[in-house]
């Protein structure tokens, strides 16, 4: 199953593949919140956020026990704070997408990378999903400063 | 119009949030992904209308062979009906794509996709819609018009 659009219309999928899946979109975003983490600008520090809910459609289908996933939380020193929180998963067309939200402005990040490929995280604001572009150490200090 | 609705429908759900509403946040979950069914179904109709368009110049361009040998087998469809002679999508597609393609399985998977939820079956994930949309525009570019 290359992509989630080979998920959603297989019928030979099963609860040890959704399994995997889950376990590999955990390692993804755990890679993609060290990668964010050491491209911060001067000023900003991540902490772990609260963990969140993630028991999607799939999962109750074959049921995959609901799992908590981790969320990362983007501070600096005048009390600015920029939530990332995974989105989901299956979302056909990507591979994943994350929600970035400030106070302000809200961005996503989605995986294009077919299914257990490296990933390849792309960035834009929710507004404007059309100007999406390769995240980058360039496009998070953008959005933050 | 489909990033606004969306946008909007997020914004509605990320107050609910804050509040802790998990109810309401579910509806606002739900009209978000009918609202990318909705757009996945009026961006296929395009992709469709273009499989088509590029289907009545291939059988256009096989009539005008001046070699009946080669024209003979065109005669049998009229590009001008507007069901193609009955072409299934598949067979119309086969027309302007190489079956062995990424482009053609692409599209197939797609139409299942579109089958599901013009038939009534509303799919529960969301679809990247504006990634979609950058796929079927690659198809179009694909298409062989002779």
């Amino acid at each position: 199953m290359k992509t989630v659009l080979d998920e959603v219309i297989s019928d030979g999928i099963n609860a040890d593949h959704i399994n995997r899946r889950v376990e590999d979109w955990e390692c993804r975003l755990n890679a993609l919140y060290c990668t964010v983490t050491e491209w911060l600008p001067e000023g900003w520090e991540a902490r772990q956020g609260v963990p969140a809910h993630m028991h999607e459609e799939l999962m109750r289908k074959f049921n995959v026990d609901s799992k908590k996933i981790p969320t990362l939380e983007l501070h600096n020193r005048s009390k600015s704070v920029v939530k990332l929180v995974p989105h989901a998963l299956w979302i056909i067309g990507s591979n994943g997408r994350i929600d970035m939200k400030g106070r302000e402005s809200k961005y996503f990040i989605v995986d294009t990378a077919e299914n257990f490929a490296p990933a390849k995280w792309e960035a834009g604001r929710l507004e404007h999903r059309c100007e999406r572009e390769v995240l980058s150490r360039e496009w998070i200090r953008r959005i933050l400063n | 119009m489909y990033e606004s609705i969306d946008f909007h429908l997020q914004s509605l759900h990320d107050d609910l949030e804050k509040v802790g509403s998990e109810s309401r946040e579910e509806f606002f979950d739900n009209d978000q992904r009918i609202n990318d069914q909705a757009y996945f179904v009026l961006a296929w109709g395009q992709l469709e209308a273009d499989v088509d368009e590029a289907c009545r110049d291939v059988i256009r361009s096989g009539q005008s062979q001046q070699d009946w040998r080669f024209r003979r087998i065109w005669s049998l469809y009229d590009p001008d009906s507007r069901r193609l002679s009955g072409l299934s999508f598949e067979n119309r597609l086969s027309l302007v794509l190489n079956k062995n393609s990424a482009e053609w399985k692409t599209t197939m998977k797609h139409y299942e996709l579109r089958n599901r939820i013009a038939h009534g079956k509303l799919n529960s994930s969301r679809i990247d819609v504006v990634n979609v949309i950058e796929q079927f525009s690659y198809i179009i570019g694909a298409l062989a018009r002779q």
